[in-house]
């Protein structure tokens, strides 16, 4: 080995050690927006404990050089304990997540916590300002991105990709030991109280057992989903979805109230009992979702409810042309429960009508797929 | 009057009076960010002079709560002299003019200014990220807001209108004697180098011959456009069209900057030499903006180029289907010169082919109204 060579065999492994230990110090870059102090950098270890912490964290830049700035809550327990971060509005037309999140965090008292909470409130800030579910980029003229795809993002990727990789690199990892990412069905769809946990993780399946669900997928992992990206870097991760997309409404913030709660108490972040559960609503735990989708255009009547048992071959839906004439009628492809919905009548070809929640024995350890479309 | 009611009317006056004199300062909300204070008041006296101030003007907030900030410089003389207000992206697809205000700025020198120049860069935020003409406002799913038709604003109206309402009030008025609002074409159009001016405002005229452009057009004023809402405030203002959207053309970027050298020149804002003028360049002053908007639908071949001149019943495009077959053939109306030319061949009814400017006897008490869309 030449002597250059050394030298930089020697320098590798010092530079390798400061990656690994990036979250050395939260980065306040200086600025302030609406009085919260702006952050490019969360260590969780320098803030104060016993207290309610406030920032703007600085995502991706936008067309401009401006950037977007993401509300960050962090509650800080007097005493260590176990971190949780609760995610809403990855998708920015599913509303329920923040307002359970907000709530949540209106009710912690740090003072007796023990370990952290720490809330990412509307993270695709496009998304939530436009109410879509997904970020328009303006490449070409606008394209929509689904940020649910893109996570753990990519340094030097597109906007959204960046936003991602800016959340889990200076954020997330290094400060969080359980996630939870929150979400409804979106525009046009309405979902069951349901959890996605990672089949092959116990800790996940255990996490989505605290949420007072009806149904529960045991899934094989979704490449681009936050719970994923969570999941590989070895962060129990769970997707909730708390009902359908746009509104504030009340049973479905609640559902995800006490999930949090029960979360919280179950790793002793917060003293108390755990609440009602999943197991106390005989969830349905399934591990195959069956999406029917629409192979016609036309208006859509649904003959079934979420939560509705239903067998393979029975008629879930019927679709019909302007003149009332009926253009195709949808059956169950299997045996399950009712986890979604369409909503809006006026439905394009491959759009979803329903899906169904199915168990079965060949999907075991997360051998089947999700259905394609969800979350 | 009892004494309650003449307390009131006291009370009332000295209220009065602080609303008049409402640009007591200038407000720093505390914020910062990308190391430039914050402000959701301007006052231009406040501030030192000699030297270029960045600021980001707190605008209207977004659904989530936070807020729209616009990026304002403020080149401060050192001498008393015209305040000059520049701005740009009121229409978000207009890059030109961003490119305007910038070079302004990167060559000003405040030390050897007299008076001010406050720079607006991209007014309707939404619009510049999206590259779009409207602001897209959340009501009952989605609607676009054409920012150029809300000033001068309305306080409690809707965001785009709050917005203006704000950028007029709290930035603009009493701090601004002068103005130009620089556009260009929108999305799916070009602009000859153009000026739309209130023939009410003989100084709104006189500041657009500063302009080295080849068309000036004089006409009743546009409700709800800043120009309107400039002239009606007493501060003589125009529109200023430097060419097409979408991007930075140097050409047209060029001509809006020594349009704004010689408004220094003209104002003593600068010891500089009067540059080439409107005038200068035999500039068309027109009565009337004849649009020729599609008839049909269909793909639309242009026979005709910016600035040239035509004549009544000259064939100036041909509007085809599918299959090749004419679907429509459009003529001149109007003997004049083409001020705007339509650049997207896909042409829907009642979208703008071609416009021509031209003198016309029914409109020469101070021009006709204009209707159209720009």
């Amino acid at each position: 080995m030449n002597p250059a060579l050394r030298m930089a065999a020697i320098v590798f492994p010092v530079l390798a050690f400061t990656a690994s230990s990036a979250f050395a110090a939260t980065v306040y870059t200086g600025e302030m927006i609406q009085d919260k102090r702006v952050i490019s950098q969360l260590d969780v270890t320098d803030l104060e404990p016993g207290k309610m912490h406030r920032f703007m964290f600085r995502g991706a830049e936008t067309s401009t050089g401006q950037y977007w700035y993401v509300p960050v809550i962090v509650a800080k327990g007097a005493k260590p304990g176990k971190r949780i971060l609760f995610v809403a509005g990855n998708h920015g037309d599913e509303l329920n997540p923040i307002a359970a999140v907000q709530a949540t965090f209106a009710t912690l008292d740090p003072t007796t916590m023990s370990g952290t909470a720490i809330a990412l409130i509307g993270p695709n800030r496009s998304g939530v300002e436009n109410i879509s579910r997904t970020w328009t980029i303006n490449v070409l003229g606008g394209e929509q991105v689904n940020p649910n795809r893109t996570w753990p993002g990519r340094e030097d990727g597109n906007t959204v990709e960046r936003h991602s990789w800016l959340i889990t690199n200076k954020l997330i990892l290094g400060n969080v030991d359980i996630g939870i990412d929150h979400h409804t069905g979106g525009t046009g769809i309405d979902f069951a109280r349901f959890v996605f946990a990672y089949a092959n993780d116990p800790e996940s399946l255990r996490l989505g057992g605290l949420f007072p669900v009806d149904q529960i997928m045991e899934d094989p992992g979704l490449p681009g989903t936050l719970e994923y990206a969570l999941v590989k870097a070895g962060i129990p991760a769970i997707t909730t979805e708390l009902g359908g997309s746009r509104g504030f409404v009340t049973d479905m913030v609640k559902l995800g109230v006490d999930g949090n709660a029960n979360v919280l108490a179950h790793y002793g972040v917060v003293p108390g009992p755990v609440g009602k559960t999943a197991a106390d609503m005989n969830a349905f735990v399934g591990n195959d979702l069956e999406t029917v989708s629409a192979v016609a255009g036309g208006f859509v009547t649904l003959l079934v409810k979420l939560n509705d048992p239903v067998v393979e071959g029975q008629k879930i839906a019927v679709q019909r042309d302007g003149f009332g004439d009926v253009v195709h009628e949808y059956v169950s492809p299997a045996t399950g429960v009712i986890a979604i919905v369409g909503t809006d009548a006026a439905t394009d070809r491959g759009t979803e009508i329903a899906t169904v929640l199915v168990k079965r024995a060949s999907c075991n350890d997360g051998q089947c797929d999700d259905g394609g479309i969800v979350p | 009057m009892n004494p309650t009611l003449r307390t009131a009317a006291i009370l009332f006056s000295a209220m009065a009076l602080s609303a008049s004199s409402a640009f007591a300062a200038t407000v720093y909300t505390g914020d910062t960010i990308e190391g430039k204070k914050v402000i959701s008041q301007l006052d231009v006296s406040d501030l030192a002079p000699g030297q270029i101030h960045k600021f980001l003007f707190k605008g209207v907030e977004m659904g989530t709560g936070q807020y729209w900030y616009v990026p304002i410089m403020v080149g401060k003389g050192v001498k008393d002299g015209k305040r000059l207000l520049l701005v740009s992206g009121v229409h978000g697809d207009e890059l030109n003019p961003i490119g305007v205000v910038q070079k302004v700025f990167a060559e000003l020198d405040p030390t050897k200014l007299s008076g001010a120049v406050i720079g607006v860069i991209g007014s309707s935020r939404p619009g510049v990220e999206h590259t779009t003409r409207g602001w897209l406002w959340m009501d009952l799913g989605h609607s676009l807001i054409n920012p150029n038709r809300t000033w001068p604003g309305i306080e409690n109206g809707n965001t785009v209108q709050r917005h203006s309402w704000l950028l007029m009030n709290q930035l603009i008025k009493g701090n601004a004697d002068i103005g130009v609002d620089i556009h260009t074409g929108g999305n799916g159009i070009d602009f000859a180098l153009f000026s739309f001016t209130d023939s009410k405002d003989k100084e709104a005229l006189q500041l657009s011959k500063l302009f080295p452009i080849d068309q000036i057009y004089l006409h009743q004023g546009t409700g709800g456009s800043l120009a309107a809402a400039l002239v009606a405030a007493g501060i003589p203002g125009f529109t200023l069209e430097l060419g097409g959207p979408r991007s930075f053309d140097q050409d047209m970027i060029n001509a809006g900057v020594r349009g704004v050298e010689n408004v220094f020149s003209y104002y003593k804002m600068q010891d500089r030499p009067m540059g080439q003028t409107a005038m200068d360049r035999n500039a068309l002053i027109g009565n009337q903006l004849v649009d020729l908007f599609a008839q049909n639908s269909g793909f639309t071949e242009v026979f005709v180029k910016l600035n040239e001149t035509v004549t009544k019943g000259q064939k100036v495009a041909v509007q085809k289907n599918a299959f090749g077959e004419i679907v429509h053939e459009y003529f001149a109306e109007a003997d004049g010169r083409v001020a705007i030319i339509g650049t997207d061949a896909v042409r829907e009814r009642g979208v703008d082919v071609v416009s021509i400017l031209t003198n016309s006897d029914k409109c020469k008490d101070g021009g006709c109204e204009y209707t159209g869309d720009e």
